[in-house]
């Protein structure tokens, strides 16, 4: 199946056997051995519960974990300063200092990424509004999220690692974060968007990748599962993690 | 890519260094006012109001030096913990540099920004015993230097204070790694990293203090049984030549100054080490 999704070139994303194991979590696999790959130009949702290991496979991803086993190479490199110039990365958490100016948070990308934007930047901070010369502390949760999003979207990178971008924000909020990621990323690159509200981003999701406790439990193009399970995947994720 | 770190670590630190600095000159300058200002006199009205007042004014110029030493220590600590192993660790870690980059930058902006202070806290120091003696700007200075070349016959004195600044200049830069390595090795804590850190620092202040204090105490034997001021036959002081037991004294001192200062240095390079290896394996962003 996964030669179809990239053609026989080499995926943007491999995963091979992936396994994290916490420290002091009593033999407790966060991930456990996870093998996938992500070709170019797909929007691939990585869906699950809360808990099931999205963030913990994300952030091995990004290099900010360590795998205990298996390997994952981005463009055929495995996670290091090369695979971060290519990956825009939005976590779940607001990471600007509070002291920090908006501009100053656009020059600090435009000096580190080579693929970033300022004038794209500005142009979305400036219809979302945002004073530029405001401090992160003066904004509210929701507009610190959607300028992050917008630095992230603002870089020309090859893969855009997207954890719970809506999640804990209004439905309209959610509309304008979504219309924000389809209209501005690079054709030629693939978004991995984790979340588990699939209702909201099901339209956009070329491929659907399901984990629960911590593997791999289906990996298939969005349409393949609408036309064999006759449902939404939404309507497929609520049956397969029927509480 | 390191200019462009340090460039942003230098921003980072430029607000608390100048809040440092303002504040390091506003004690300065109150002591020194209070010092020009004294108005004797008034002894003959309040008794040993000059030495009351004067022990006051340095106990509070006392504590503003500590502080800004104290003060500048916990800005590195804190900067260092905040933008590695917090929320912002999240933007830190996933920029397209090295961890090595990533400590090199942190490393250089906090030793700088510490001797930065360090040197204001000189200055301050020089200014307000001028001050003091009330004998010119360079009285200090000429003592200082008769100090050395005059009592303890240090002819080469230029090359001793070049070496003590070198020692200083070390042991400052052991001092930052040692600070960040202990924030790293809290990091191998689950929970409650931050008391981790603390103990992490106390435990290397431990062992640094009691490497110290062995070598100071062999140092101490140096100067009896490998100098020319012991007298092999009697078991004592063979001599009473003030300039042959100064010699043997600065041999001393500057032997053990030398072993603590290397302890010192190897400490700090296990530290960083841990510290990358910390950032490169271990890492854990909650």
């Amino acid at each position: 199946m996964e030669e179809q999704f990239y053609g026989g070139s080499m995926p943007l994303l491999q995963v091979d056997d992936l396994c994290k194991k916490y420290p002091d979590s009593n033999g407790y696999m966060a991930v456990c051995h996870m093998s996938f790959a992500l070709p170019r130009g797909r929007i691939t949702g990585l869906l699950g519960p809360n808990g099931c290991g999205k963030s913990t496979l994300i952030k091995m991803i990004n290099g900010l974990l360590t795998p205990s086993g298996g390997r994952i190479l981005v463009n055929g490199l495995t996670p290091g300063a090369e695979t971060k110039r290519i990956i825009s990365y939005l976590p779940e958490r607001t990471y600007f200092d509070n002291n920090m100016k908006v501009s100053s948070a656009v020059d600090y990308f435009a000096d580190f990424y080579a693929d970033f934007s300022t004038e794209r930047a500005y142009d979305m901070l400036g219809r979302l509004g945002v004073d530029t010369n405001a401090r992160f502390k003066a904004l509210s949760k929701g507009t610190k999220e959607k300028v992050q999003l917008i630095l992230v979207m603002s870089r020309d990178a090859d893969l855009y690692i997207l954890d719970e971008p809506i999640a804990g924000v209004d439905p309209a909020a959610r509309d304008y974060i979504l219309n924000t990621i389809i209209s501005n990323y690079n054709r030629r690159a693939s978004i991995l968007l984790s979340t588990h509200l699939i209702a909201d981003v099901e339209n956009v999701l070329d491929d659907v990748i399901f984990m629960k406790n911590g593997s791999l439990m289906l990996h298939m193009p969005a349409e393949q599962i609408r036309s064999q399970t006759g449902k939404t995947i939404d309507a497929y994720f609520r049956e397969v993690y029927v509480c | 890519m390191l200019g462009k770190l340090m460039k942003h670590e230098w921003k980072g630190m430029l607000v608390p260094l100048v809040i440092m600095a303002c504040l390091l000159l506003g004690i300065t300058v109150f002591t020194y006012a209070v010092i020009m200002n004294m108005n004797t006199e008034l002894n003959k009205i309040i008794e040993s109001f000059s030495s009351t007042i004067s022990v006051m004014t340095f106990l509070i110029y006392y504590a503003g030096i500590v502080g800004c030493v104290i003060g500048i220590s916990l800005i590195i600590a804190v900067r260092f913990y905040k933008t590695c192993y917090t929320d912002q660790g999240y933007l830190t870690h996933t920029l397209p540099v090295s961890a090595k980059q990533l400590l090199i930058a942190k490393t250089v902006t906090a030793v700088l920004s510490y001797l930065i202070i360090i040197l204001m806290v000189y200055v301050s120091v020089y200014v307000i015993l001028s001050a003091f003696f009330d004998k010119g700007w360079g009285f200090l200075l000429d003592a200082f230097v008769r100090l050395l070349r005059d009592d303890l016959r240090l002819r080469a004195y230029p090359l001793y204070i070049f070496y003590w600044c070198c020692c200083n200049i070390i042991s400052l830069i052991c001092s930052v790694i040692g600070l960040m390595g202990a924030i790293s090795l809290g990091q191998l804590y689950t929970k409650h990293r931050v008391a981790g850190a603390v103990i992490a620092y106390l435990a290397i202040r431990f062992v640094k203090r009691f490497a110290a204090q062995i070598i100071i105490f062999f140092g101490w034997q140096l100067f009896y049984f490998f100098s020319d001021a012991y007298d092999t036959n009697t078991g004592r002081h063979g001599t009473d030549d003030w300039q042959v037991i100064m010699s043997s004294a600065n041999f001393s001192i500057q032997t053990t100054l030398f072993i603590v200062v290397l302890i010192s240095a190897a400490i700090a390079a296990g530290l960083i080490f841990a510290s990358y290896h910390m950032m490169t394996k271990r890492l854990n962003l909650e």
